[in-house]
């Protein structure tokens, strides 16, 4: 009896689980079937402006409204709203806002059809600063283009305020005495940096950290006659681009930084301690410009006698 | 409060102003639509101790009135054609204007103009006259001395330098699509740089002095790039041309002596010298690049370019002291000085699985020095005779170049819905020439995990670490390059090195570098964001006994923003940050003692730097009267502490620390703007900056405080700045 008992019981489990299983693929395949069907019902540019109205508005001054909407030059252009956020019908049909936003192509992550939230913008944003995009440490980072891009009004430059909310650091290093002016507006991150992926270090847009500052710095390209290694090899090796508390960006405070490397007989190799501030014996190594006063030309020399970096 | 009108600044303002309204009528005649807004307004400012740091990137340094301008316009007509000029900070020394216009889907034209200024300082004087040019003199009558306080008319022939910078860039560029698909760009860029810096002038060699010169700034770069590209389907391909030719009006600076002999070791300073600054160069570069989508899948994208660094600037003389004798002419008469570099880029994405992303790029990038390399028989800053075939300063010019290979290999694979690891490792191989070190190779490792438990949550913690070791580190590789065998052959072998052997340069020295962080973000509660981030660096240089040893940061930010009401929104900020580095050396004097004192440990001395830093801001923003008027207050705290401390072996003195450098800057901005209609907006923001810091550099310092320097400038003084803005905003939209 009692393994009849338990004989039935199994069999009421697989029934039971049958069920569940024959109820989830009913649901999957209907859930399925309508979300092919979506495809199918469109929706004119109006018709969702009915409901975006704050939409409609962005969109007067958005480059994707010439593109959509005005200077229509393709298939993809003839489509409208729906060019990148694909047919509206269910999302229109939809009865809450989940739900809504479930059933169209969105960008912000965790709501819409596609995981893929840049799968609609790289096939236009292609090439050119956006030839590294794949692969590089945004992409990998799992950041998409609507993380940092307002897609909806006026095309504008990405600001730094964008980028200081993932890099808080930086928002504070540029609040040192010592910043580029970034803080100020007259530079963004994206002066130095391609944040879509490049064939530089750290995202930067060109080969080199050197190549980089030398677009701005074109007195330090030289190449000189005399040459400081390190700061023909990498600028980042003294400066701190980002910020510092000391003149000129520096990492460290002169003569330290430069005896870091340098412990050359006699004045290089001395201690310059806090003796040899004003009102002490007033060192000419440590004060005004330190190293600086007499070895000034530190990015490099074209004098003929300029091999200590003196003139 | 001295009221002054900065007349200057409201040229800009009112010709741009007129230009754009002339532009009205006109265009609301035709079909075509014209919108956007303009501001016009006033900046009082009230400076209390004239500090340059208040308007070091504005230009805005000075009590009085400012007037302020900023236009958006955008007009459109048909459905292809646009032009759009936008402007800002009309009224500062950093204003920026661009205008572009075209066709959509077919020519652009652009033409930009921008002027970034830079305030270095306004506490500076010098007593020579010509500040600003390339000859410096003394004033008649100007009594040299060995030292400062030996100059008795040095504190009458003082006359004040504003030391300041200003870029003017102007810009065009135009492109037009070619065909379908294919591309042509063209810009050029011509920027001016003129002003004035500082520069040290140094007389003599060891017993040296100097004096802090006005160095004269007066550059030209004109810039042009062309650009030919191709966007297909699933492949794309890019050829780039850029041409950047660089000239310094002011190939060298000449400057009166005020200086005699210091001491018994020097020779006779000259009564006058010459400097060097930066040569004109020129700049080549020829870049192909392009990317082939490999189906959903994968691409293959790469950037091969090869650039020409070169700059061939007629030399100097050796000196232009008559005194001086010089018997060997210079080894060329020209710099002669070329780096050629070759940098090729390859990189393949693949989804070999779904949710797993593999990322390969291969590196090289090579700097080819093609600077014949000759021996200069030196003059020491224009002091002395030329130096003898086998002195210590005739020395050989040493083409540095550079080649690396690097490899990366990055992962990122889905765990589970919403959570990834990504993986990586790196190889960089790089060769050097004519450094300590000829071959270094380094492997890092890094690893990080991100995880979403939910849409609100997100937390990633990441890891990286990164082990640097080269070959033999022998001093003696430049050591003999730089001199010639005969001075080295008067040297006995215990005392044939520059930087004592144990030194270690850091950009090439072993290294163990550590990094890793957390970052947690909640969002969505009661409408607020907290974001908490800390980040952990660490290089430790083990082998190095003499130079760096460690450096080290810490730094930890939370973030708030809350929306406790439809009107209001809060933010606020705090970021830590502790930078610390760690270096040794020994003390050792030359000739006799050299041998001896190099090697004697009870002569180690080591200096360890601490920064902190911390920055606050917290902020209210208020939308009220049906959002017609917005308030806001704003608040930012930045302080900065450098602390430094030595340690010293029993044959010096007991060294004392450093007074601390401090930095301390807040700043209080209130602003409100109502809008009266549509089209009319009023604003009314006061601002507050107090700003202050102690400087060991200059602290104290007077221009006769240092013997043997003559300093340019003395101490950034503190200021306390009240600023307030009044504008007026119009908006247009013909159209409506």
């Amino acid at each position: 009896m009692i393994r009849i008992y338990r004989l039935a019981c199994r069999q009421k489990i697989m029934v039971r689980a049958g069920s569940v299983l024959l109820t989830a693929f009913l649901v999957l395949f209907l859930t399925t079937s309508s979300q092919t069907a979506s495809s199918t019902e469109h929706l004119s540019a109006e018709e969702c402006y009915s409901c975006h109205k704050t939409t409609k508005k962005a969109d007067l001054d958005a480059r994707h409204r010439k593109v959509f909407f005005v200077a229509r030059e393709g298939s993809l252009e003839t489509q409208g709203c729906e060019a990148c956020h694909g047919a509206g019908g269910e999302h229109k049909k939809a009865v809450d806002k989940d739900e809504k936003e479930m059933r169209i192509e969105a960008f912000r992550e965790g709501i819409g059809l596609s995981e893929d939230k840049n799968g609609k913008c790289l096939p236009c944003h292609k090439g050119g600063d956006l030839n590294f995009w794949k692969g590089s440490g945004h992409d990998m980072a799992g950041v998409s283009c609507a993380s940092c891009h307002t897609i909806h009004g006026k095309a504008a430059p990405v600001r730094s305020a964008v980028c200081f909310k993932c890099h808080p650091q930086r928002r504070a290093q540029y609040q040192r005495s010592s910043h580029m002016p970034v803080r100020e507006g007259l530079m963004e991150c994206s002066s130095c940096h391609n944040p879509h992926g490049s064939s530089g270090p750290n995202l930067l847009k060109k080969a080199s950290v050197n190549e980089t500052c030398y677009d701005c710095h074109q007195d330090k390209r030289g190449p000189f006659l005399w040459e400081h290694p390190p700061a023909r090899e990498n600028c980042v090796n003294c400066h701190e681009p980002h910020g510092s508390n000391h003149a000129s960006l520096l990492k460290t405070r002169v003569p330290y930084l430069c005896q870091s490397c340098h412990a050359t007989q006699g004045h290089p190799s001395t201690i310059y301690e806090g003796g040899g501030v004003a009102g002490g014996s007033a060192n000419r190594r440590l004060l005004a410009k330190g190293c600086l006063n007499c070895h000034p030309l530190v990015h490099g020399s074209n004098h003929p006698s300029g091999t200590r970096l003196t003139r | 409060m001295r009221i002054r009108l900065h007349r200057k600044a409201l040229v800009w303002p009112v010709v741009i102003l007129l230009a754009a309204v002339s532009a009205l009528p006109g265009h609301a005649a035709d079909e075509g639509r014209l919108r956007g807004e303009i501001d016009i307004g006033l900046h009082l400012l009230d400076l209390d101790g004239s500090s340059y740091k208040h308007g070091e990137y504005s230009g805005a340094d000075r009590d009085g009135i400012y007037f302020t301008g900023a236009m958006d316009l955008r007009y459109s007509r048909g459905s292809r054609y646009y032009l759009d000029l936008k402007a800002e900070r009309l009224g500062y020394d950093s204003r920026v204007v661009r205008l572009d216009t075209g066709l959509y889907g077919g020519y652009k034209l652009s033409v930009g103009y921008a002027e970034i200024p830079h305030l270095i300082s306004n506490s500076s004087s010098t007593p020579f006259y010509g500040a600003g040019e390339k000859r410096l003199t003394l004033p008649a009558g100007f009594v040299t001395a060995s030292t400062t306080p030996g100059m008795t008319t040095l504190p009458s022939s003082l006359k004040d330098v504003k030391l300041e910078l200003d870029r003017k860039a102007s810009t065009i560029g135009f492109s037009t699509p070619l065909r379908s698909g294919v591309d042509f760009k063209i810009t050029f860029k011509n920027e001016q740089k003129e002003g004035v810096k500082s520069v040290g002038g140094p007389l003599g060699s060891e017993g040296s002095s100097s004096v802090v010169l006005p160095e004269p700034v007066d550059y030209s770069t004109s810039d042009i790039t062309a650009s030919i590209a191709y966007k297909g389907e699933e492949a794309n391909v890019d050829f780039k041309y850029h041409l950047s030719v660089f000239d310094n009006n002011n190939e060298s600076l000449t400057w009166d002596a005020p200086f005699i002999k210091f001491v018994a070791l020097s020779p006779d300073f000259p009564a006058i010298a010459r400097t060097s600054l930066p040569p004109g160069n020129r700049y080549q570069n020829f870049s192909l690049s392009g990317g082939i989508n490999l189906g959903n899948s994968a691409r293959i994208s790469a950037i091969a370019e090869y650039g020409i660094m070169e700059q061939d600037a007629d030399l100097l003389p050796y000196t232009i002291n008559p005194a001086s004798t010089v018997g060997t002419p210079l080894p060329r008469r020209t710099a002669e000085t070329e780096i050629d570099v070759r940098h090729l880029e390859v990189n393949l994405w693949t989804r070999p699985l779904k949710g797993l992303d593999v990322n390969t790029r291969y590196r090289y990038y090579e700097t080819d020095n093609r600077t014949p390399s000759d021996l200069f028989r030196g003059v020491f800053n224009d002091t002395g005779n030329q130096a003898a075939p086998d002195g210590d300063t005739a020395a050989y010019n040493l083409p540095f170049d550079l080649k690396q290979n690097r490899i990366n290999v990055d992962a990122t694979c889905r765990l589970w819905q919403r959570t990834t690891f990504k993986a990586g490792y790196e190889l960089d191989d790089v060769q050097r020439s004519h450094r300590e070190i000829s071959r270094i190779r380094e492997n890092t490792y890094t690893a990080k995990l991100t995880t979403r438990p939910n849409l609100s949550t997100s937390l990633t913690l990441n890891y990286a670490y990164g082990e640097r070791r080269g070959g033999r580190y022998e001093e003696s590789r430049v050591f003999e390059a730089l001199h010639t065998q005969d001075y080295i052959n008067t040297l006995t072998p215990d005392v044939r090195f520059d930087n004592h052997p144990d030194t270690r340069k850091f950009d090439i020295a072993d290294r163990d570098r550590t990094r890793y962080g957390a970052n947690l973000s909640i969002s969505g509660i009661s409408d607020a964001f907290i974001g908490i981030y800390y980040d952990h660096r660490e290089d430790e240089y083990r082998k190095s006994v003499f130079g760096l040893r460690s450096t080290e940061s810490d730094a930890f930010t939370v973030d708030l923003t809350m929306t406790p009401a439809d009107f209001a929104t809060i933010h606020a900020f705090y970021t830590y940050e502790h930078l610390s580095s760690s270096m040794n050396s020994r003390s050792y004097g030359e000739g006799a003692s050299k041998a001896v004192q190099s090697s004697d440990p009870t002569r180690n001395w080591s200096v360890e730097q601490n920064d902190r830093n911390d920055t606050v801001g917290v902020g209210v923003d208020f939308l009220l009267l049906s959002r017609r008027l917005t308030i806001g207050v704003d608040y930012t705290l930045e302080r900065s502490i450098t602390d430094t401390g030595f340690t010293a072996g029993s044959a010096l003195e007991a060294p004392a620390r450093m007074p601390e450098l401090t930095t301390l800057q807040h700043r209080v901005g209130v602003k409100a703007r109502y809008m009266v209609s549509k089209e009319k907006t009023i604003g009314l923001e006061y601002k507050y900056e107090n700003y202050s810091s102690d400087d060991w550099s200059t602290d104290g310092l007077d221009y006769a405080t240092i013997a043997q320097v003559l300093p340019l400038s003395l101490s950034v003084k503190d200021y306390e700045a009240h600023a307030v803005f009044l504008t007026f905003t119009y908006r247009f939209d013909s159209g409506n």
